[in-house]
Formats: C-alpha cells, structure tokens, sequence
C-alpha cells in the first residue's frame, strides 16, 4: 500500500516535473522568438539605415556634381591609361562632343592629340599614380576641330583597398582669358614699341631742331660781334630770345618724356642760392625791361651755407615760374623770395616763393594749371602762347625731389606760386665766388692766334658759325668738309687742334678720328680732338670718346663755351682751375695717379648709375685685359698686345686718367712702328699696370662719394 | 542553484537508498518546490541544504561524507553531459586551471542566473598546484570529490591537503601535489 503511494507520488512529482519543464521550456522559446524578433529588427532598421545613407551620399555626391556641372565645370574620368571612363554632360557640351562619343576613348589621343602637351599630361599622370592631386593647363581639341583652353584640376580616383584606379579631372574653360592675356601681352609690346618709338621720335626730333637751331643762335651770336645800330640789335635781341624760347621748349619735351620714363637724375652739388637768385633777377630785368616792372629777390639770411641739391633743377623751377611771371605781368612786381621753412638736422626745408601782380589765375583754374598741355583758359593761349608744359613739369621735378608745390591767386591781383624742397645743408659759408676770369680768355685768345686749328664740318651754316668765330679769335685754321678731307688734311699738316663734327658724309666724325689716331705716320696722331655732336645723347659721347677725342661739346654752343672747352682740352688753364681733380700722392717716389669723373659726369649729364657702371666694369674687366697684355707681350704677339691696349686707351679716358691714356696710345704706336725691341714698350706696360692697380682702391672711395 | 544538482542528487540517493528515501526526503520535509525540480529549473539553495541534513539524519552518515561522494558522483554526470570541457585539457592541472578561466565563463553564458564557486590557482612548482575554493555555500567537500574524480579521469594520482583559510570552509585552500609514478 506504502509502496503504490510513493510510486503514485513519484509519477506525480514527475509529471509536474515536466510541466515545469515544458512551461520553462515554452518560456525559453518565446524569448528565444522574442529575441529573434528583435534581431530581425534590428536587421532592418539597419538595412534601413545603410538605405538612407547610401541614398543620402548618392544624393550629396550628386548635388556637388550638379553644383560643378552647374558652375560650367567639366567633369572627365578617365583610368589610369587614359580611357575615358564616364563624361559628363557639361564636359561633352565643353569638347563639342556627346559622353557616349567620349566614353571608352582615349581621353589623350581624342582631346590632346597632336603631342604638345604630352610631357606635361605624363607627368600629371605620374603624380595621379602617386594618388596626388594636381592644376594644370592644356588646350583640347574639339570635335569641329577648334582649340580651346582650360585650367584642369585632377585629383586621383581611389577604389576601397586604397588603390588608384584612376583620375577625375574637373575642367574650367580659360579660352577667354588666355585669349584676353596673348591680347594683352601683345598690347603690352606694341605699347612698349609705341614708346620706344616716340623716345626715339623725340630723341630725333631734338637732333633735328638743334642743328638749325644751332645755326640760329649760333649766327645770333655772331651778329652781336658785328656793329649794329640800336635798331639792330634790337631786333636781334628778339631774335635770340625766340631761339632761346624754342630751345626751351624743345628742352621741357625732352624734360617731360624723360620725367615720364622716369629716366631723370638729379644731381647733388653744393652752391649758392643767393648767387643763383641774382642770376635769375638779372636775366629777368633784362626780359622785362619794355615794361614797367621790376623784379624783386629776398632770402632768408639764415640760409647763410651752401645749399646742397641740383641747381640746374631748381633754376629750371624758378626760371619756369618767373617766366611765367614776367608773362602774365604788365606792371608792377614780380620775385622770388626764399625762406628757411624748418632746419632738421643737415636738412634745409627752404620755400621759394614766386610772386607777380599780374592777370592772376581764376580759382577754379588752380589745380588746372597744372595738368599737361592745360592753360587756365583758352584765351591765355591765344594772347600769351605757350605750350601749357611748364607747369607739369615743374611740379613733376618738385614732387620728385619730394617737395610740394601750390598755387595762390586773386584775379587781376597777382599769383603766389609756393614751392617747398629739402636741400642739404654744406656747413660751408656761402661767399660770393669770383666769375668766370674774363682775364683768362683774353690770355687764351692771345694764345690762340698762334695755334693752327683744323675744323672738320660739313654742314655750311655750322662752317659760317664756327669759321666766323674763329676769324674774330683770329685764329689760323683750315677747313675739311668731311671725315675723309680731314684726314688728307692730316697728312700733310700739323695741326694743334681739330674740331670734328660727329655726322658727315663719306667718313664721319668717329671713323676718321680713329684712322688718325691709329696712324703711326699722321704727323697728327696725337692732337687734341673736340667733338661737335648736335645729339645730347649718351650714346654719341660715348663713341666720340671711344673712338680717341679728347672732349665733345653739343651744339649749339656760345663761343665762350668754345673758348673755355679749348682751353681746358690744350691745357692752357692752371692746374687749380680743372674741375674736381682727384689726385693721389702715394709717396713723393711715386707719379701722382691723376683720376677724374668728370668727362663720365659731363658725358652722362651726372648719370650716377652709369658712372657706377662703367667704374665697376672698369674694375671689374681691366686686371683680365692687362694679363692677357703681359702674356702677349711675353709671347711677343704684338696685335693682341695692340688690341687690348687699344681697348684699354678709352676707358682710361673715360676715368679721367691722361697719363695712362697717352700711355696706353704709345703702345699702340710703338706696336705700329714694329718698334717691339723698344724699352719704352715694356716700361709702358708695367707703368700702366700699377697705375690700373693704384686706381682700383680709389676708385671705390669715388664710386661711395658719387 | 540549478536544478541538475538536485535531480542528480535525487537520483544518487535513488540509487543508494531507493526511491523511499526520496520520498521520504520531499515528505518529511518543507520544501517551497514540493520536490520537484526539473534540469533546466532554477531552485533555493537552502532546499539543498535541508535535503542532505536530513540524509545525513535518516543514514547517520557525515554532511561532509555525503557531500564529498555527492561530489563524486556528480563528476559522472557532468562527463556525460559535457565532453567538449574534458577535451580542452589531457591532464589535471590544465583541467582544474580551465575551471575558472573557461567552464564557469560558458556556463555563465548559457546560465547567466547560475551562483558559481570561485576557484584561484596557483603552480608552485612543477608537480604542485594550490587551488582556492571561495564560495558562501561553504561546499568544499563537495569540490574534493570532483577534484579526485578528476584525476582518476585523467589517470593521474595527487595528495591533496586542505586548509580551512576561513572557519566556517567558505575559503578552503587545496594543495595538490601529483605523484609521478
């Protein structure tokens, strides 16, 4: 009975058992359902989510290629050969072709063929390779076979492992503006053409003028030697000042185009501003002594030292501003006052202050004035004449030097033109310095009357000009026509000087100077030349100099600048008298080593920087001309030693150094004499050499002072 | 405490003293699951506790002596149920090593309600293995018996001592030197 009991207890707790466990177990199942719900949620939420951002990115991809096709970007990507992958439509619209067209094409052969930029296009592929990006600029061909330009920004196309697979280039359409650039660059040099041109023009233009002009106020000059009546002279007072007014003019063009090319100096000198004030009132005294006005001029006397600055410019400023002045003024005053404005340090701030009571400028006209070719009023121009130059210039030449200028004015009152400019101040009291020694050209004349001149000219105004001048020195002379009579002339006559104009005919000026001084039996090889050169052109000193003369003078010139160029060129002045002689007196053994600018300040109107240069080269060259010197001296190859001293013979000129110069002709004549066994010759060598030595140190302190 | 403790338990008493005294155990004793536990169920450990007092009354044998060939015993079922755990080791320190480190990390998975025993070990030597029993049910008689199956399944034989680090066998430290034969 016990024993049915515990077994019907047993089967119970087993049943019940398994209910327990079924239920757990259905509960197990149920989460187990219940979680694979949940992950086959979460499987699409994330499907759903990798959905919407492949959606998104395809979305954003496109919309930066819509801003780029719309932004007129060509989209091309091609692969790693240069096929081309996928062209988009602003692309295919850009080449003039369709995508299908491009797709599957050689993106080279079909868009770049012909070579040109293949360099450049394997280099961008290299660097695409290297999964770098890169800008460049080719020109494509079209499909109608036209050019075009554009700027291609390339940038590697990378797949998922990191590997370039190929390039997506974008490309911009620069046609416009490369087109805009070659016009550009082409206006550029047509430009720079049209004003080489008209520098050339005007160049020209002043050589043209000068020569009659040469010849007017040569022959002005002339007539003033002649006995005139009152009446006469008169008149030719007139006559000069109208050549005066036209060289003038000619002047302020050639100021104006070399103020434009910014090709103007100024020069540092010290001087004396109370002598160039008494300079300016007598030259104006004398133009207006028809009228009734006198002609005032003040100066601060705390302006007690040499000013330093460039006189030329500021008596160019103030003989600009009093002429018009003296213009516009038809009684009363008209002057020049200067004040000390402010002294800082060496600087002095000086104001010029031109005064008339004249016609007066409207206020409206004030800033006018100025302007190029511009006159307060058409009727000015027409009573007055002028060319409405004067003005821009000297407010150019003001403002350069980093001055001002302004003008004040009350109609029918008067003007007051107030110029600011710094100068430096010397430190030296400014004295009044004797004038130029009247007393020594009377001596020079005397001397000249026993001098035989050759002049060599073939224009025959000029021949009247200086054969007239030379009949009232009463000097003896002959007269060739062009470079070729002179030179016949040479052979058979001993001549103490030649004046050699620059332009002839048959032989000019620098050809036959240099057939006589490279003529070892011209009895003249050695005789001072003075050019006379119509050109102010550099260039035209230069080559006079080269070629062997002594000095040059620009026509026209007065016979006192004639006179004073002779005398300085025969070396009839005192020693003290020559201009800035620079000497160095190493030792009393030693020769003083004589060096000069002044022919390069003369020849380059004060040019620092060609003086510089020529210095430099001159340092810089020579020790290689006097090697190759020595060395073909010791292997007695007499024309190479000619040729270098030859070469060497202007440069010494050119510094000023006579000694050297003469030296160096020496040699040439020893050489052309076939003198080789002469002593002198290797004496003239070595003498030049420690010369060119001693000079060089000198020559940079120069070169610091300039 | 899982509910194959208590069935195995059940069918080694089956097995000694018959059914009756299973009976007798779920009758003469309050038990909150009636006596009725299924493998995959999840019961009272205390249920326990009073199942082996009162076989420990009602056959006058040791609590210590029952648990220890309940540990025995038990190492059976779980060689039958589990071959995959005897596979990762071919001797008895890597196995006794691999409890803690690898079967209680899967039992845990697939029972993360299980109240495990913890076991740190330690070589000291070549042929000495220091195992510490921590566990709050205070069974370290029950581990005994596992231990020694355990070598007896790999072939091996061990000493093994036992100190009680703390009174009441809730930290026991077991030092097991194999014997190499």
């Amino acid at each position: 009975m016990n024993e049915i009991n515990v077994l019907k207890r047993r089967i119970l707790r087993e049943r019940m058992a398994r209910k327990e466990a079924e239920a757990i177990l259905e509960q197990k199942a149920l989460e187990l359902y219940e979680a694979n719900e949940g992950l086959r949620q979460l499987n699409e939420n994330l499907e759903q989510k990798v959905a919407k951002r492949t959606q998104e990115l395809k979305r954003s991809e496109e919309k930066y290629r819509g801003i780029i096709e719309g932004m007129e970007l060509g989209l091309l990507e091609t692969d790693l050969e240069h096929n081309i992958v996928r062209a988009y439509d602003w692309f295919a619209d850009m080449t003039g072709y369709k995508p299908d067209e491009l797709e599957g094409k050689n993106a080279r052969s079909i868009l770049t063929p012909g070579g040109n930029f293949d360099d450049l296009l394997r280099k961008q592929g290299e660097e695409r390779e290297r999964g770098q990006a890169g800008v460049y600029e080719v020109q494509l061909r079209k499909k109608d076979g036209s050019l075009i330009w554009v700027l291609i920004s390339g940038a590697p196309i990378v797949d998922t492992d990191g590997k370039t697979t190929g390039s997506l280039g974008i490309h911009y359409d620069i046609t416009a503006r490369k087109t805009l650039e070659q016009e550009l660059a082409k206006a550029k040099i047509t430009a720079e053409h049209a004003q080489k041109a008209e520098r050339q023009f005007l160049a020209n233009m002043s050589h043209e003028i000068r020569t009659p002009m040469n010849a007017v106020i040569g022959m002005t000059h002339l007539l003033y030697e002649t006995s005139l009546s009152d009446t006469q002279k008169e008149y030719i007072d007139a006559l000069r000042f109208s050549a005066d007014s036209l060289m003038g003019l000619i002047n302020n063009i050639l100021d104006l185009s070399k103020i434009e090319a910014g090709e103007l100096d100024f020069e540092e000198r010290s001087f004396n501003l109370e002598q160039m004030l008494k300079g300016l009132q007598r030259t104006f005294q004398f133009k207006v002594k028809e009228k009734p006005v006198s002609v005032d001029m003040a100066i601060d006397e705390r302006i007690s030292n040499l000013i330093i600055g460039d006189p030329t410019r500021l008596n160019q400023v103030l003989t600009n501003l009093l002429g018009n002045a003296s213009k516009f003024t038809h009684h009363g005053t008209i002057g020049v006052k200067a004040f000390l404005k402010e002294e800082k340090a060496d600087k002095y701030w000086l104001e010029f202050q031109v005064h008339d009571t004249g016609i007066g400028i409207p206020e409206d006209k004030l800033e006018v004035i100025f302007e190029n070719f511009k006159q307060a009023d058409i009727k000015v121009t027409r009573k007055y004449g002028g060319t409405g130059l004067g003005l821009t210039i000297v407010k150019e030449l003001v403002e350069i030097q980093g001055g001002s200028i302004i003008a004040e004015s009350s109609p029918s009152k008067g003007s007051i033109f107030k110029v600011v400019l710094p100068f430096g101040n010397s430190g030296i009291k400014a004295k009044e310095r004797p004038r130029a020694n009247e007393k020594n050209h009377l001596q020079l004349k005397e001397y000249l009357k026993e001098q035989y001149i050759l002049v060599v000219e073939d224009n025959d105004m000029n021949q009247k000009l200086i054969t007239k001048i030379l009949d009232i020195w009463e000097c003896n002379f002959d007269l060739a026509m062009d470079g070729k009579e002179a030179i016949d002339f040479t052979r058979t006559h001993k001549y103490d000087l030649i004046l050699m104009d620059i332009h002839m005919p048959e032989m000019d000026g620098v050809a036959a100077t240099e057939t006589i001084r490279t003529s070892k039996d011209n009895l003249n090889q050695n005789v001072p030349i003075i050019a006379m050169t119509a050109a102010a052109l550099l260039d035209e000193k230069n080559r006079a100099l080269a070629a062997g003369m002594n000095d040059y003078l620009t026509k026209p010139f007065s016979p006192d600048l004639l006179l004073d160029k002779i005398g300085k060129t025969v070396g009839f002045y005192p020693k003290e008298m020559m201009k800035k002689p620079v000497g160095q007196q190493s030792n009393n053994n030693e020769p003083s080593l004589i060096i000069s600018f002044d022919y390069l300040y003369e020849f380059s109107n004060g040019d620092r920087l060609f003086i510089k240069d020529i210095v430099e080269t001159f340092i810089k060259e020579s020790p290689k001309a006097f090697e190759e010197l020595h060395y073909a001296y010791k292997k007695k190859n007499w024309e190479v030693v000619y040729k270098r001293a030859h070469s060497l013979k202007p440069n010494f000129m050119m510094l000023g150094m006579k000694a050297q110069q003469e030296a160096a002709a020496q040699i040439e004549r020893l050489i052309k004499k076939e003198a080789y066994q002469d002593d002198n010759l290797f004496h003239l060598i070595k003498e030049l050499e420690t010369a060119a030595q001693q000079s060089y140190p000198i020559l940079q302190q120069k070169l610091t002072e300039i | 405490m899982k509910g194959v403790v208590f069935t195995e338990f059940f069918e080694m008493v089956e097995q000694t003293h018959g059914y009756d005294m299973v009976d007798n155990l779920i009758m003469d004793n309050e038990l909150p699951s009636g006596g009725i536990y299924t493998t995959i169920g999840t019961y009272d450990h205390t249920e326990m506790v009073t199942l082996i007092s009162d076989l420990s009354k009602k056959t006058d044998t040791s609590v210590p002596c029952l648990l220890h060939s309940f540990g025995k015993y038990l190492f059976g079922t779980f060689k039958k149920g589990y071959p995959m755990f005897f596979e990762i080791a071919d001797n008895a320190f890597d196995f006794l090593e691999s409890i803690e480190k690898y079967i209680h990390v899967e039992v845990k998975k697939l029972y993360p309600d299980a109240e495990l025993p913890n076991f740190t070990t330690k070589r000291v030597g070549n042929d000495t293995l220091e195992m510490i029993y921590h566990s709050d049910r205070s069974m370290s008689d029950f581990a005994l018996g596992l231990i020694e199956k355990t070598f007896e399944h790999y072939g091996e034989k061990a000493t093994i001592g036992r100190n009680f680090l703390i009174e009441n066998g809730s930290k026991v430290q077991f030092v097991i030197k194999k014997i190499v034969v």
